[in-house]
């Protein structure tokens, strides 16, 4: 069952600084779905527009253009009090544990105000407080500590927690473990493994780190410059990456073990600003098999017959291979 | 070989927390050492210790030699003709480490006039030489620029190049990728390779990644509440990590290929902060392997194998042995 759906999302900022009316394209035609107790990785560098589409999910920052739906229901046109009573079905995990909960609250008041939040009456709050204390893996008599009376991981515990208070479908989680300690970390991938295969919750996982996503995701979507250049179920994105732009993130990464200096020097530079005003494809610039097509035409996301998508010119060609 | 960086028993007090506890490290000239460990692992003091930058409301005790000269001696005059001639840093957050108020030629030209005794114009045109190595395009022009003009891998660049300015025998990095993208982390560290390489500058790399330390450094110490757990040559430890604790750390990170383990192994509880209880091991709480003599004695580093050590009653290479 599809629980999301996005279509030709658009997220737009208007520029600051500027005299004339000028706006920021963060994020630049977006499509995917995401299936009922499955989960879409978002992998993609700072300033890729991952965040930003996570924020036009969750309508905290409208869309500029094109569709979300969720549960079949429309969300961009959603207003006050309807745009509150779809918030039970969408919730979010955010990076900083810290930051997200109030400090001035117990934790267990931090999980209570979003049950007062989805209309359950107080007297019920404190039991299905503990209870949902117990699910993420917490004492229920942490319940009466403060945020900052908690580890890292327990507090991130305490937000998963909060996410879940009012019973949504769909989560999602923008680097919800990047700022915890890799020990730590893995705990909570776990928990939400746990947690997807009990509520068959759908998750939409923002990582800049490919390792967790290859554990967490079903499927992988890359992004850059505030597009989707590949999309594919997770196996076949990191056995098979069909972008160039994939290969070069991959081959990035540092492994144990992998020995000294393997990894590297795979592509120049670094990501244009984002208000660089680009035609063709966006990776074009750095790009190691990049030709005239590339700089003057947008290639568009297309599937192989695996329904593997890549947008680029010369999906499928490798480095190594002659033009 | 000759050691640049003899660090004996080094201990470091904070009024109310003890951060490190006696850790020794000993770089050789051109070598590449890294030390990895979780937040509150006394990672970044021991590097702070050894620049001399703690505030003055730690105690630091034990022994430091950089060149066979004793560092906790030497006096503010010493400390500064040092600093930036034969030892230099870099920092996790290049915006925060460079004055945002300066061009980034004045700051690059500053330790060259000052150790090398260059004039403006030599100065200037050895600055321009430096951006260059690192990567940095239209360096003469760049020079003028400030440090907001840059992006953060540039920034880091730059950073680089004042760190490089005088070849020290000794670089410190401490996390020096973290705030950059997988690409540009990439570069960097290829880039602080060759300036090694080249001079055969010694560095000491701190990270919390086992993967960035792994694919940089010849030899790695991993650190855990203030201490050092296990230490010997990159490749031995991450075939065959000998304390529960250094596999854990190698475990936690899912691989990029291969078959994935529907849930990832873990260690129970988080990294300790602040005090820890001495006459036990401070892993043994988290530990799968802690048997009553972990609770009852700490455990002193021992070799393990033929070029590796660690800090552990019962290691995980002893069964393989025997």
């Amino acid at each position: 069952m599809t629980v999301v759906e996005v279509h030709d999302l658009t997220v737009r900022y208007p520029r600051r600084g500027t005299l004339r009316r000028t706006q920021l394209t963060a994020v630049d035609a977006v499509s995917f779905t995401i299936e009922a107790g499955r989960t879409l990785g978002l992998a993609g560098e700072s300033g890729s527009g991952k965040s930003s589409v996570a924020r036009a999910l969750m309508r905290v920052h409208d869309p500029a253009a094109g569709s979300v739906r969720v549960a079949d229901r429309e969300v961009t046109t959603l207003r006050g009090g309807a745009l509150r009573k779809f918030r039970a079905h969408m919730q979010m995990v955010f990076q900083d544990p810290y930051d997200s909960l109030n400090p001035r609250l117990t934790v267990g008041d931090n999980v209570a105000e979003a049950l007062t939040a989805a209309g359950i009456p107080r007297p019920a709050q404190v039991a299905r407080t503990r209870e949902l204390f117990e699910r993420v893996g917490l004492p229920a008599a942490f319940t009466g500590r403060y945020p900052h009376q908690l580890s890292g991981g327990q507090r991130q515990r305490v937000s998963i927690a909060r996410a879940l208070a009012v019973g949504p479908q769909v989560l999602v989680c923008d680097e919800a473990v990047s700022a915890l300690d890799v020990s730590v970390r893995a705990q909570i991938l776990n928990l939400l493994k746990d947690l997807q295969e009990a509520d068959g919750l759908a998750y939409l996982f923002i990582s800049h780190d490919m390792s967790t996503l290859r554990f967490i995701a079903d499927d992988v979507a890359i992004m850059y410059q505030g597009r989707i250049v590949e999309l594919g179920t997770s196996a076949e994105v990191f056995a098979n990456p069909r972008h160039p732009y994939t290969r070069a993130l991959l081959a990035a990464i540092p492994q144990p073990g992998a020995g000294r200096r393997h990894r590297r020097g795979v592509v120049r530079g670094e990501a244009p600003p984002a208000d660089a005003e680009l035609t063709g494809c966006a990776f074009a610039p750095r790009c190691p098999l990049a030709t005239e097509i590339c700089r003057t035409e947008r290639p568009p996301l297309e599937a192989d017959a695996a329904g593997h998508r890549a947008a680029c010119h010369h999906a499928d060609q490798t480095e190594g291979s002659p033009a | 070989m000759t050691a640049i960086l003899e660090v004996d028993d080094l201990t470091v007090d904070f009024s109310r927390t003890t951060a490190v506890r006696g850790v020794s490290l000993r770089v050789e000239a051109g070598e590449r050492v890294g030390i990895v460990g979780e937040s509150g692992s006394g990672k970044s003091v021991t590097a702070q210790a050894v620049m001399r930058l703690l505030p003055p409301t730690a105690t630091v005790g034990g022994r430091i030699r950089f060149a066979g000269q004793d560092v906790l001696g030497f006096d503010p005059a010493r400390l500064a003709a040092w600093r930036g001639a034969d030892i230099a840093m870099v920092f996790q957050d290049p915006m925060s480490s460079l004055n945002p108020l300066l061009r980034v030629g004045t700051q690059l030209t500053e330790g060259l006039r000052r150790h090398r005794g260059l004039g403006k114009a030599a100065a200037r045109a050895e600055a321009v030489r430096l951006l260059r190595t690192v990567g940095i395009d239209d360096a003469e022009r760049r020079l003028d620029d400030y440090p907001h003009a840059f992006s953060g891998g540039m920034r880091q660049r730059v950073c680089i190049a004042i760190a490089a300015a005088c070849t020290p025998k000794l670089i410190i990095a401490d996390e020096p990728t973290t705030a950059l993208d997988v690409t540009v982390q990439a570069q960097v560290l290829d880039l602080l390779d060759e300036l090694t390489e080249r001079h055969d500058t010694a560095t000491v790399l701190v990270s919390h990644d086992l993967g960035v330390i792994s694919s940089f450094c010849d030899r790695i110490m991993v650190m855990y509440a203030g201490q050092v757990v296990e230490a010997g040559p990159t490749d031995d430890i991450v075939a065959a990590p000998a304390h529960p604790y250094t596999r854990a750390l190698l475990d936690s990170i899912p691989r990029l290929d291969g078959d994935l383990p529907r849930r990832l192994p873990t260690v129970p509880g988080s990294p300790p902060f602040g005090n820890v209880p001495t006459g036990s091991c401070a892993f043994a709480d988290r530990c799968p392997h802690a048997q009553d003599r972990c609770r009852t004695e700490a455990p002193t580093m021992a070799p393990v194998g033929p070029n590796t050590t660690a800090a552990c009653h019962f290691p995980l290479t002893e069964g393989a042995r025997t």
